[in-house]
């Protein structure tokens, strides 16, 4: 006969449950579901990844340049970069279907997937950094002194350059 | 939560909001499961008519519709949809639905087709001859048969009756491809309808690499021709504004409208707005640059034949300021855009009562703490009115004194 109570068990499932970020199940396309952006979440993501390695890269569907930036993170990762990529599509919720049909053609492995919830777009945007005029491909390289900013489609060599620091 | 003890929550909510006068704005209908209204729609464009009728295209659930108002915005008509059959649209940011009045007040309305493949769009068109009771069946105005993008479509009618529809166009960038090179950026395209929308010419292509996803600006140029105005491709990636005339028999000629210098492969989607000026051949032009010359949004006059005359004025620097609008009406250029502060986002004009020489305060004309659609401003003879939706208040129309 056990010792825990049935409370207990239920204590401990629910505080696996809640101290874990959640666990999606891939979609058919092998890429986990799109995760909601709040004007909380970057703070998630800087605490659950720090700021060793961390890549946030900013997206939009309807954004040529933003799906270069991304096939170029992909090829690194591909190549054995070891950094952390985190990826936020700025089209909002009711674009969801799109932009994960985009992300399918992309390998992503171990990337963080998230897409701008229901709050305004601009919002979100500042809550990133109040400094960015929304331009995108956006992109944030980490180290452990600053996060630094980029437009455009981020050149290969400046990924590189910040992987070897 | 029980029904009983959600319906209290909901009268103390909105008795307390009221009480301490913060009751929250709520357009006439803003769901549209009851009645589609302009207040739910997506993006509308509104133009008034020569008998002071206000009309507005806006996009619902695969279709356009059209409502008009007799009383400067304050209530609308019944919506009417203009394509039967419905087609999903592009209803996000810089591509939305157009709305243009001709003569007998004929209306003229354009979208993009958002097809299914990625960066995919066809022009469409349908025209009204009964005051907007029924409209003609879409056409396609784009006529390479490609699936690509056709898409940024923008819509004037010259004073001539003549419909000029303008867009930016991937067919080239298909055709270079298909022969193993590299095509930067799309390209912008025009068609003429000159029996009342019923049918376009031929495409004329304007100009080769423009910016691939900011909307066109345009206005017209005399009685007879357009003038647009976009962000291009200059050089490798210098992505500052072009701008030309288009002339109904399909020439037309293209200058650089602006020198600010930013070079970068991005998108900003972020277009221009232009406006006449009392001036012929001059036009007020509203932009937004992150160049190495120009950060923010700025303000010009933009004369075909000298567009580096004028002095580029800033009007706003700020990272939270963008999609300026430009209008004029009488003595008066109004100069409109948003502005979010961080916790609301507001609308913002400034006025020049001297032909855009110099402007007044910028001051504040509306906010919401909600999301919000881009602005627009629109004339009636001497009076100059903003165009607003936010997702709270629905659809809303101020006049500026």
């Amino acid at each position: 006969m056990s010792n825990f109570s049935n409370l207990d068990y239920f204590s401990l499932v629910a505080a696996l449950l809640f101290t874990a970020l959640p666990i999606h199940t891939a979609n058919a396309d092998g890429n986990p579901p799109l995760m909601q952006f709040n004007s909380q979440s970057l703070e998630t993501i800087e605490q659950r990844f720090g700021s060793e390695r961390l890549l946030v890269s900013l997206w939009s569907i309807d954004c040529p340049p933003c799906l270069k930036e991304i096939a170029l993170l992909s090829r690194l990762l591909g190549d054995g970069a070891s950094y952390q990529l985190v990826l936020i599509n700025t089209d909002g919720p009711g674009a969801r279907a799109e932009a994960e049909s985009t992300l399918a053609q992309f390998d992503l492995p171990g990337s963080s997937l998230w897409i701008f919830g229901e709050e305004p777009a601009e919002r979100l945007r500042f809550s990133i950094d109040p400094d960015w005029r929304g331009e995108m491909p956006r992109s944030y390289l980490y180290s452990t002194t600053a996060r630094v900013a980029y437009s455009g489609l981020l050149q290969e060599s400046v990924i590189r350059d910040w992987l070897d620091q | 939560m029980t029904a009983t003890r959600l319906i209290k929550c909901i009268c103390l909510f909105t008795g307390l909001s009221s009480a301490l006068g913060f009751a929250p704005v709520i357009a006439d209908s803003l769901d549209c499961a009851q009645k589609v209204s302009l207040h739910c729609g997506n993006t509308p464009s509104a133009t008034f008519d020569d008998d002071g009728t206000l009309w507005v295209a806006f996009e619902y659930h695969d279709h356009v519709y059209v409502t008009s108002s007799d009383d400067q915005g304050q209530s609308f008509s019944e919506a009417t949809a203009v394509n039967a059959l419905p087609e999903k649209i592009y209803a996000r940011g810089e591509n939305r639905p157009k709305i243009a009045v001709g003569d007998s007040n004929r209306l003229f309305v354009s979208w993009t087709h958002q097809r299914p493949e990625r960066f995919s769009g066809d022009i469409r068109f349908a025209y009204s001859s009964d005051g907007g009771y029924t409209f003609s069946v879409p056409i396609t105005v784009n006529n390479d048969g490609l699936i690509t993008s056709h898409r940024f479509d923008a819509l004037y009618v010259a004073d001539t009756g003549d419909v000029f529809v303008s867009w930016l166009d991937k067919r080239d960038q298909v055709r270079v491809r298909a022969m193993g090179e590299h095509y930067h950026g799309a390209a912008l395209y025009y068609a003429v309808s000159n029996d009342g929308g019923e049918s376009f010419t031929d495409n004329y292509k304007v100009a080769d690499h423009s910016c691939e996803c900011c909307r066109i600006a345009v206005t017209g140029s005399g009685p007879d021709k357009a003038k647009v105005m976009w962000r291009h491709i200059f050089d490798t990636n210098t992505r500052d504004h072009a701008a030309a005339v288009l002339s109904a028999d399909g020439s037309s000629t293209m200058v650089r409208g602006t020198r600010d210098d930013w070079q970068i492969d991005a998108c900003p989607h972020h277009g221009p707005s232009m406006a006449a000026s009392n001036t012929e051949g001059v036009s007020h032009i509203a932009w937004f640059s992150d160049g190495s010359r120009h950060r923010g949004l700025y303000y010009k006059t933009l004369n075909i034949e000298q567009p580096m005359q004028a002095e580029p004025r800033l009007m706003d620097d700020r990272p939270g300021a963008g999609h300026p609008q430009i209008a004029s009406a009488g003595d008066r250029t109004v100069y409109l855009w948003k502005f979010f502060d961080g916790k609301q986002a507001q609308l913002l004009a400034a006025t020049s009562e001297d032909d855009g020489v110099s402007w007044g305060e910028r001051i504040n004309v509306m906010s919401t703490a909600g999301g919000s659609d881009h602005p627009q401003l629109v004339t009636l003879d001497q009076r100059i009115f903003a165009a607003w939706h936010s997702d709270n208040e629905g659809f809303r129309f101020v006049e500026l004194q």
